[in-house]
């Protein structure tokens, strides 16, 4: 289906370091934002890695952080501290100059597909213009990497390539978007949630299409979601965000059947299953909703809502710990054997 | 297009029904001509009993929701068929009529509590109007009604939150509220539409928990408008699927999932991700996309996206037909109970592209449809698995 050469022609200066493995490493991100009413602490010492070929999921409520985190690792907002190595270049450290010519080795497609798209250009013109600002290769060949990626995310180029955006539905919007992401081969797509504003049956289409392109093209993705069963569908490793922090971080299946934090635990427990048979898991209630990150609580931020918070959990801030192979969380009282641990039912 | 059918006897016309809708057709004029979102629809609902309707945007499920309730414009807006509550028809009737019985009877909760509550007045401003809506009362026991309804939704400090404005409050607060106002009149029958839809997966357990404690303490019925098969099947006594402005199946919600024949039910609850799914495995999508007002196809609706379409469906629209007493669907060719076996082998389907990927359940939605163009590009290679 891939029909555009992978012809990787990287920016000499990306020292590219493929014996590592990670494509992507966030070290220490910090993103602030200054109010009128004090700071939010929108992304606070946010670290992983992504490995070639590796999706990886980002997940928690509204406000915390996941999207944040994804504008920051584009630059598209202008992070405190931290650093994104991507390909061995630290984007942070870059000067506007030197990151647009980064700038086709990480792309990132938006919630909102009809939003994300300039109404008033044809879908030729849309997908063409990543191509057209990098300024390399000529305008027929320009034409021709644009029909292949819009050939490769189910469209044909012949039918839409003089058409506007507001002709399409929301989920050929919404390929549209990721043809415009894919034209200039990137190697690291962030996906920020792109399938929540469509229906369930053209949701399916979108995540099958990103999952074959991911294969084909060797794709490393960061993927962000509040849907938990997406999230588990598409990802190898879950990073779990609360109030700017990450709390845990595992690979999805064991994440799923056998998670630490008390956090994780609530919010899969709060997943309506479709499967009644599959609905045994231990009642776990978190109380209200995720406080203001204008004002974060002290030590642990989940602490006022966590059933498990003893003393500690209030003045000290947990770090990422290894619990298990590959499985880190941050938790003074961590589930030690996951749903079995739960004794918690307030 | 939509053929006048004959009223269904099989609908169950319990003498205890609350509410009992016979054939509803809504029509909306438009500029480019009349449309039809809700067609023939009939459903009725006992007391105290949950029905889900669950659809695709565009189904028709809020529009029904507004239709029973009468809250649609009256202008370019025409409604023929029944809907009688408590053995009143409510088609017909003027709004200042069915106001009448707003809050008090019939309530809804909608799915933004941001828009449903005015910004400019506070919160106990807006419960004590509903509470005082249909009873005269003083100012001092009105206040102390809404610090109970507040608290009963499990606002704490209600006195302190009844002082506040809608953007002081979270979106899970504000839902509460919204909650605490549709049952301040302790309405027989409560009409949530996405009561969930704006709120994080578990501010959304809450709410259906506040939901489902609050009905049982006043015996409420419950109609709950949702996109969700998984919240409904959790919430409710029945399911009714929509499809473009038809139901085309109903069925109790502990044996829809198991007992399902409508091509559409069952490729629509496999299209979902699930917690049993391997990472990069791939979904069972549906071809297209759920078809506009104005575009809806002839015969079965469904057809230009269904596997199993065959020369009737195109031609023919299929009448709800009956299973069993209380399921229904509409289809010429269901699938058998034993789901993922057609009745009727699909004879124009091509041949399945991806074989090697066998499915133990039976490969339903698999092979792409034969109808020629789905409405949306399909890229190549993406077959329905």
């Amino acid at each position: 289906m891939s029909t555009v050469p992978n012809s990787a022609e990287h920016v000499p200066s990306a020292d590219v370091d493929r014996a590592s493995g990670a494509v992507v490493s966030v070290r220490g991100l910090e993103q602030r934002f200054k109010m009128r009413s004090g700071t939010v602490h929108a992304v606070s010492q946010v670290s992983f890695d992504i490995a070639r070929r590796e999706t990886l999921g980002l997940v928690g409520e509204s406000g915390c952080g996941k999207s944040t985190t994804l504008k920051a690792m584009m630059r598209l907002s202008r992070p405190e501290s931290g650093e994104v190595v991507v390909n061995g270049v630290d984007w942070l450290a870059l000067s506007d100059r030197e990151l647009r010519h980064c700038r086709p080795q990480m792309q990132m497609i938006f919630q909102d597909p009809i939003a994300s798209l300039n109404p008033r250009r044809s879908v030729g013109d849309l997908v063409l213009e990543p191509l057209a600002i990098q300024g390399r290769g000529s305008r027929v060949e320009h034409r021709e990497r644009s029909e292949q990626a819009l050939t490769a995310v189910g469209l044909d180029p012949g039918d839409v390539w003089h058409r506007k955006p507001h002709e399409f539905s929301g989920g050929q919007c919404q390929r549209i978007s990721i043809a415009r992401a894919l034209v200039g081969n990137p190697d690291v797509l962030l996906c920020d949630e792109v399938v929540s504003a469509l229906d369930v049956s053209v949701q399916a289409q979108i995540l099958n299409l990103l999952e074959d392109l991911r294969s084909s093209r060797n794709l490393t993705i960061a993927f962000v979601s509040h849907d938990l069963s997406v999230v588990h569908h598409v990802a190898d490793r879950i990073a779990v965000m609360y109030l700017g922090r990450i709390v845990e971080i595992a690979p999805s299946g064991e994440l799923y059947w056998r998670p630490a934090h008390p956090y994780t635990a609530a919010l899969l427990a709060a997943i309506p299953e479709i499967d009644p048979s599959r609905r045994s898991r231990k009642a776990v209630v978190v109380r209200g909703e995720p406080p203001s990150p204008l004002d974060p609580p002290t030590g642990c931020r989940f602490h006022p809502r966590c059933p498990r918070a003893v003393d500690v959990c209030s003045t000290e801030v947990p770090v990422l710990q290894e619990a298990a192979d590959g499985h880190f969380v941050a938790c003074f009282r961590p589930l030690d054997d996951g749903w079995q641990s739960v004794d918690i039912s307030t | 297009m939509s053929v006048a059918e004959p009223a269904i006897p099989s609908v169950p016309t319990h003498r205890e029904a609350l509410l009992d809708v016979g054939d509803l057709v809504t029509r909306f004029v438009t500029a480019t001509g009349e449309v039809t979102p809700v067609d023939h629809v009939s459903l009725s609902l006992n007391r105290g009993r949950v029905l889900g309707i669950v659809g695709e945007s565009g189904s028709g499920k809020t529009v029904l929701s507004r239709s029973i309730m009468g809250l649609l414009p009256t202008r370019s807006v025409s409604m023929t068929g029944s809907v009688l509550f408590k053995g009143e028809e409510l088609v017909g009737r003027s709004r200042q009529d069915l106001s009448r019985l707003w809050g008090d009877e019939i309530a809804m909760v909608f799915q933004d509590p941001m828009t449903a509550l005015n910004p400019v007045r506070t919160v106990g401003d807006q419960v004590a109007e509903a509470v005082t809506q249909h009873r005269s009362m003083t100012r001092r026991s009105a206040r102390a009604s809404v610090h109970d309804l507040l608290f009963d939704v499990g606002i704490p400090d209600p006195k302190r939150r009844a002082l506040q404005y809608p953007h002081q409050l979270s979106g899970g607060m504000r839902q509460r509220v919204v909650i605490a106002m549709a049952l301040a009149g302790r309405p027989s029958l409560l009409l949530a539409d996405e009561p969930t839809t704006a709120l994080d997966v578990t501010v959304q357990s809450q709410i259906l928990d506040l939901l489902a404690q609050q009905r049982r303490l006043y015996s409420t019925a419950m109609i709950l408008v949702t996109h969700d098969v998984a919240v409904a099947v959790k919430e409710c006594d029945e399911i009714a699927v929509m499809y473009s402005g038809r139901i085309v199946e109903q069925a109790p919600a502990s044996t829809l999932l198991a007992e399902r024949v409508m091509p559409y039910t069952d490729a629509l609850i496999r299209s979902i991700p699930t917690l049993d799914d391997v990472p990069h495995s791939r979904l069972d999508a549906i071809v297209g996309r759920p078809p506009g007002l104005a575009d809806a196809p002839a015969g079965c609706r469904f057809h230009p996206r269904c596997c199993f379409a065959q020369d009737r469906c195109r031609i023919e629209e299929p009448p709800l037909a009956e299973l069993s007493a209380d399921h229904r669907f509409r289809c010429w060719f269901p699938l058998s109970a034993n789901r993922g076996m057609a009745l009727v082998e699909p004879s124009a389907a091509p041949s399945p592209l991806e074989d090697g990927s066998a499915d133990t359940s039976g490969g339903v939605v698999r092979s792409a449809g034969a109808e020629g163009q789905p409405v949306e590009g399909r890229p190549a290679g993406e077959v329905n698995r």
